[in-house]
């Protein structure tokens, strides 16, 4: 019982992990507004590149800023702390632990779909 | 692995020259840059705080969804030497260079996904080196876990000796600078968050690289005028068929590369690819790492379709330089100052269209995938280091506390070891070939040994041990021979019209061949394992569990045939 407790409470903290959309989503609205900023200076002094008067930086800016905006907001820690109950039953029903104290000689084979 | 990438370091060091560089950063790329490296520091100091046994050190916790274990799965490939090495590839041999993708999606990915992952999973393995200790024993293991380990912290070196290079020749970037820099970055972010940092940094790099290389494709069609434009400038630089991908290659000497579609189909497609897709542990480590079996599952399969959307960053811009770029790239052996090698098509055609901004992004985008590269090479390392030759020879009563310390450890021991095999390779550039050829010698045998072991319930221990070991050494003596005399090409290849690029493809399929043989061969003469002892492992002997009752939509199954259909369709409409 104690183990299986344990093993809830790394579950339930391994949950309320930020997930990677949200690293992802702050990386790319940050890219995005600096990019977007420099493609709006140099609107009227475009850079020596070919095609500069497509304006690649004020798109490409605002394309990061359409993806990155959604991320961190969807994303946003505050949303993700507790963890849903379903996901907690969910874990409820995962493996034994993969700890290396577990010898490999023989394999314990797993069910591997979900309970739900 | 970028067979064209071989050549890499060859071409740009013979460019090398003080302050003599392709791209000039601005402060504001500099900042994009930054930015990418305090963000990756930033994830693996936060995700040290989950990285507390050993199973959240080297599998993540096996705690990852199906979209993030399917985008890192790809992205553990798809890094920059990767990238930069296709894109050349693509000027030197046209479109036929996307077989590289598109053939590798689909068998491959899909074998993986559907056939060899539930046999992966349910045995609860942690490695591929670990599978062979259930399937065949300690000796296999051994075998397989000592090459890999050696593999991996070689082309972590390599990668980080290339990135090195690459930031010299483009950027102007001190050698040792950019060594340091980046190997400290990774060893910090993978000793504190295990493969959890190595992941996340992973689908970090995937988004970077698609959005840091877009503006090229997009722009560069612009330019040539939509496909037909393309097609038409390319005719007006080169002769021969650079466009279609299967049409010139019923003959060898048919099209650029010098292959038969024989080659492709069976080398590339069959024992390259799956080779490589279903057996290399730092692709297939990802796919293990996640939550459940349909997740694991859905990962390979996720990520094909992604890799065959990869040409149209890779292919194309190779393409688009062909086409458009004013100046005529050489082989690297011709490569000199004031002349441009095939390798440098990515970063020439980033600079053609991108001003500062976009052009940091895409710098980054290629740092990203250079230390990605190192990350997942050194956490495979770690891995397969401590699950299958520290603990089953060396210490086997550690607690989890002591294997986890370990691991950390192992992870920065790598990384010193991958900084001196990198400064190994500036001494002895020829090294760089040879480590490439070593990693193929394995990957086809490999492959040989874990499918008849999956399949065959008769497959013996020794067996599977001679099986691999022959077959990788049958892989060194044909890649020997050929270095010794070019000319015994036309017996590897089975054509005197053969080039080098036929080579690796055909070698692939005898030595895979060569394993199979010698494991049936060996199995027939001595004893098999009692079926007690191959529960969960074998074919016939592992209770897969059915997804009937799930909806279509959501099997595996379904979205496999889908990657069927886009490959297909792509080959119809590149043929």
């Amino acid at each position: 019982m104690a183990n299986e407790n344990s093993r809830l409470q790394v579950h339930r903290e391994h949950h309320e992990m930020v997930p990677v959309w949200f690293f992802i989503g702050i990386l790319l609205l940050f890219y995005g507004i600096v990019i977007l900023g420099a493609g709006l200076l140099e609107y009227h002094h475009l850079p020596a590149v070919v095609l500069a008067r497509y304006h690649a930086n004020v798109w490409g800016g605002t394309l990061l800023i359409l993806i990155g905006f959604p991320f961190t907001a969807r994303f946003y820690p505050h949303r993700n702390r507790m963890g849903s109950k379903s996901a907690i039953l969910t874990k409820k029903n995962a493996r034994e632990g993969d700890n290396l104290a577990h010898t490999e000689s023989v394999s314990t084979g797993r069910d591997r779909w979900p309970a739900v | 692995m970028p067979l064209a990438a071989m050549h890499l370091t060859e071409a740009i060091a013979a460019l090398v020259q003080p302050n003599d560089r392709l791209i000039s950063l601005t402060p504001l790329d500099l900042l994009i840059v930054t930015a990418y490296f305090v963000m990756v520091l930033g994830i693996g100091i936060y995700l040290k705080r989950y990285a507390r046994t050993s199973g959240d050190f080297f599998m993540a916790g096996r705690d990852m969804s199906a979209w993030v274990a399917g985008l890192s799965f790809l992205s553990a490939n798809l890094g920059a030497l990767e990238l930069m090495g296709w894109a050349a590839a693509t000027y030197q041999y046209g479109i036929l260079a996307a077989h590289f993708y598109w053939i590798a999606a689909f068998p491959a990915m899909v074998l993986l996904g559907l056939v060899m992952m539930p046999f992966y999973y349910v045995s609860n393995t942690h490695s591929v080196p670990g599978y062979l200790q259930l399937r065949y024993g300690g000796a296999t293991r051994a075998l397989s876990g000592v090459s890999f380990a050696f593999m991996t912290i070689l082309m972590s070196g390599i990668n980080m000796y290339a990135m090195a290079l690459v930031m010299k020749v483009v950027l102007g970037w001190n050698l040792h600078f950019s060594i340091w820099a980046s190997s400290l970055t990774v060893a910090v972010y993978v000793a504190l968050g295990g493969l959890y940092s190595a992941i996340f940094n992973e689908v970090l790099q995937f988004f970077l690289i698609w959005l840091g290389a877009l503006a090229i494709p997009v722009l560069g069609m612009i330019e040539a005028g939509g496909w037909a434009g393309l097609v038409a400038k390319i005719h007006e630089h080169v002769q021969g068929d650079y466009v279609h991908l299967w049409a010139p290659l019923s003959t060898f000497s048919g099209n650029p590369m010098g292959v038969h579609w024989t080659g492709v189909v069976f080398g590339v497609g069959g024992a390259i690819a799956c080779g490589y897709w279903t057996t290399d542990f730092l692709v297939v480590q990802r796919a293990m790492a996640a939550k459940d079996l349909r997740s694991a599952k859905l990962a390979p399969i996720i990520a094909a379709y992604f890799k065959m959307l990869v040409p149209a960053i890779v292919i194309l811009p190779g393409l688009l330089g062909l086409a458009l770029l004013p100046l005529k790239l050489v082989p690297e052996s011709m490569a000199a100052p004031g002349l441009h090698s095939y390798n440098e098509v990515l970063p020439l055609m980033l600079a053609r269209y991108c001003g500062p901004g976009l052009l940091g992004l895409g710098i980054t985008a290629l740092i990203a995938g250079f230390m990605s590269g190192m990350a997942g090479n050194v956490s495979a390392f770690a891995t397969v280091w401590t699950y299958d030759i520290y603990q089953p020879h060396i210490f086997k009563s550690g607690t989890d506390r002591h294997y986890l310390r370990v691991g950390r450890w192992c992870t920065i021991l790598g990384v010193v070891a991958s900084i001196g095999t990198a400064y190994l390779v500036t001494h002895f550039k020829s090294i760089m070939d040879y480590m490439q050829a070593l990693v193929s010698f394995f990957i086809a045998p490999l492959f040989g040994s874990v499918i008849v072991g999956m399949f065959w319930k008769r497959a013996t221990p020794k067996g599977g041990f001679w099986g691999l070991l022959i077959g990788t050494l049958s892989s060194a003596a044909m890649y020997t021979l050929v270095l010794i005399d070019p000319d015994m090409l036309r017996y590897v290849a089975l054509s005197p019209d053969a080039k080098p690029m036929a080579e690796n493809m055909y070698r692939a399929v005898w030595s895979w061949l060569m394993c199979v043989l010698v494991t049936i061969a060996v199995s027939l003469v001595t004893a098999p394992k009692p079926d007690i002892e191959l529960k969960n492992v074998v074919y016939g002997l592992t209770p897969l569990p059915d997804d009937r009752e799930i909806p279509l939509y959501r099997r595996p199954i379904f979205w496999a045939a889908g990657v069927a259909v886009v490959f297909a369709t792509l080959q119809v409409v590149f043929w």
